[in-house]
């Protein structure tokens, strides 16, 4: 009677564990096939990363290849503006030159006109900086993603590297090119509180 | 004549631009900082009238440098202008509380720089 029982919980066991078995393997492939477009996804992190830094430093470049041209022209400017003021100057009250006198001030204008607007043009290279703080901030967001896709590869029992995490919380994602007149009034006011 | 500035910036670009700025409204006489620890060396190098620093930097920020500047008696005297995009009030309280005597939001323009400038030097 005894030996009855046992075969007869052995058979259950075994054919528990067979279950168990194919449920696992079942498991196993399933576990392969969420891990594949995983570890597809986490490979591309780096690239998308290397990318976005590759804009910030080509824009950086670019911006500075701009300021060059700027400061080649506004310094031009200044000393076109200043000849002409020497030279009107020589004209002083005299009638005979007034011809002459109307064009040169003419000319004084537009250089003045031309030294502003670069000096605007300058200002508004600021972007650079803001933008790339933005994505400074969006590269890591995205180290931290890479990081957590490899801690669950690894998980799965994929062998990844584990990148070590570097700190750059010196990102402003609040950074934003907009007219700051709003925002800079704000800040006056908490400045003027602080007396 | 305007004594010398410290434009203390991660930026190249807005350090450049800082500068310019800087030349136009009377201060022709600059030196760079990348960071607080390189602005920390400059400051030990040479006088400086006037200090305008960014907050969000690599290395040592602005308001620490702003902080430790402030703990060292020797540069109380020294007016610091915090140039940011950071627009927060509790960023604008913090950096004031720690030293800053003024406060300027990125983008800025050139009249917004000399008014806060002249309040303070």
């Amino acid at each position: 009677m005894t030996n009855l029982n046992e075969d007869k919980l052995l058979d259950k066991i075994n054919s528990n564990i067979s279950e168990l078995t194919v449920n696992l393997s079942e498991m196993f492939e399933s576990l392969q096939i969420i891990s594949r477009p995983i570890k597809e996804s986490t490979e591309n992190m780096p690239l998308a990363t290397d990318h976005l830094t590759k804009i910030s430093k080509q824009t950086e470049l670019a911006t500075n290849q701009i300021l060059d041209k700027l400061d080649a022209m506004t310094a031009r400017d200044n000393e076109a503006i200043e000849i002409i003021v020497g030279e009107i100057e020589k004209l002083g009250d005299s009638k005979t030159g007034d011809t002459i006198k109307k064009t040169l001030v003419k000319l004084e204008n537009a250089f003045s006109s031309d030294l502003n607007d670069s000096y605007e043009i300058m200002e508004s290279l600021q972007f650079q900086d803001i933008t790339s703080q933005r994505i400074g901030f969006i590269t890591t967001l995205l180290d931290g993603v890479e990081h957590k896709l490899n801690t669950l590869l690894n998980a799965l029992g994929e062998v990844t590297k584990l990148k070590k995490i570097v700190a750059k919380d010196y990102f402003d994602p609040t950074a934003e090119y907009t007219d700051s007149k709003d925002r800079q009034s704000l800040v006056d006011k908490v400045i003027e509180e602080k007396g | 004549m305007a004594g010398k500035v410290l434009v203390v910036d991660d930026s190249p670009t807005m350090r450049r631009i800082v500068a310019n700025t800087l030349k136009r409204i009377g201060y022709p006489d600059t030196e760079e900082a990348e960071n607080g620890n390189d602005a920390l060396n400059k400051l030990g190098e040479g006088t400086f009238e006037l200090i305008v620093t960014d907050w969000n930097m690599p290395g040592m920020t602005g308001l620490e440098f702003v902080k430790s500047l402030r703990a060292d008696g020797s540069y109380n005297d020294l007016p610091i202008l915090m140039v940011t995009t950071r627009s927060a009030e509790e960023d604008v309280k913090e950096a004031l509380q720690a030293g800053a005597n003024s406060y300027i939001v990125k983008p800025f323009t050139p009249q917004v720089l000399k008014e806060k400038i002249e309040s303070i030097v």
